[in-house]
């Protein structure tokens, strides 16, 4: 029994189609894993960039933790005057070997966040950065200015 | 199964198509699969990481807090205050939520008087301080946060020179 409704001709346009959309979606998967992969495989075999990631790491949990507790952070430094520090051997955001240290200095209308990463004990990259408040009636946004290796 | 005319057979079309739809399936099911898991990671790293940042912010009031153990108004269960210069400082857990309590707490009837309350994280199921006590002082505190989740989170803070650093 053939499908009339096709000719040959179309026949094979219609294989040729079908073949071609599931290599489009195994290429798009692909590209896709990649994209989720690529910085996993640079992370693991690259040491420069291991580096440039971990500082990245440290600096994003720096942000979420203005972000997330600005006040209580301005709140203690207004008790002893000294700026929010705190130093995890290992940091909870970085694979070993890596350290890190964070300061958190609170202005009057910013956040001068300081991230160190450290390697067995020496400092081996940093990375700085001003976070300033502006906030709105609907909301409270941080953003990020003056950055500085 | 011979052609009789133009066009080709509904055998080799149900092939192709039976040979699209499990290559288009395989590729769907390896997808969504990856994809849960990834979002379930995303969610277990987004938690671990709040409790990390709440924790960090504890241990900074920690550093200021009194190592006199009578300098403490509340020293309970998921119910921690002190006494600092500025005034008190508290941390309770209040239905699933770890709140950062700052005002004039009064110690008799055990409730906070001009208060500034800040929900440090939601989704809290325990949290807990172990006090090592020296004498009458405090020697060291372990803190303990675990989440609806199950990720717990631990900080040791030690004494020195009769300050929690």
């Amino acid at each position: 029994m053939t499908i009339r409704a096709f000719t040959s001709r179309s026949g094979s346009t219609l294989i040729v189609v079908l073949l071609i959309m599931s290599a489009l979606t195994i290429g798009m998967t692909n590209i896709w894993f990649s994209a989720v992969f690529a910085r996993a495989i640079v992370y693991k075999h690259a040491l420069s960039e291991q580096r440039y990631y971990a500082t990245q790491a440290l600096i994003a949990y720096g942000i979420t933790l203005i972000k997330t507790h600005a006040d209580s952070i301005r709140e203690q430094q207004a008790i002893d005057g000294r700026p929010f520090e705190i130093i995890h051997t290992p940091w909870p955001t970085l694979d070993a070997p890596y350290s890190g240290k964070l300061v958190i200095t609170a202005r009057a209308d910013e956040y001068v966040l300081h991230a160190h990463l450290l390697d067995a004990g020496t400092i081996v990259s940093q990375l700085r950065c001003t976070l300033i408040k502006k906030e709105s009636d609907t909301m409270i946004r941080y953003l990020i200015r003056d950055w500085s290796v | 199964m011979r052609r009789n005319g133009a066009g080709f057979l509904l055998f080799e079309f149900m092939l192709y198509l039976f040979l699209a739809i499990v290559i288009a399936s395989l590729t769907s099911y390896v997808a969504v699969t990856t994809y849960t898991q990834m979002l379930a990671c995303t969610t277990r790293c987004a938690v671990a990481v709040a409790a990390s940042c709440a924790l960090d912010v504890l241990v900074r009031d920690l550093r200021q807090a009194p190592a006199e153990r009578s300098s403490w108004k509340s020293i309970s269960d998921g119910d921690y205050v002190w006494h600092t210069p500025q005034g008190d400082l508290g941390w309770q857990l209040r239905t699933q939520s770890l709140v950062r309590t700052s005002g004039i707490f009064d110690s008799v009837s055990h409730e906070w008087q001009h208060a500034t309350h800040s929900v440090i994280m939601d989704n809290v199921v325990n949290f807990v301080c172990e006090c090592t006590y020296k004498n009458s002082l405090i020697e060291h505190v372990v803190c303990i946060l675990t989440a609806t989740n199950g990720t717990s989170v631990t900080r040791y803070v030690t004494l020195s020179r009769g300050i929690l650093v």
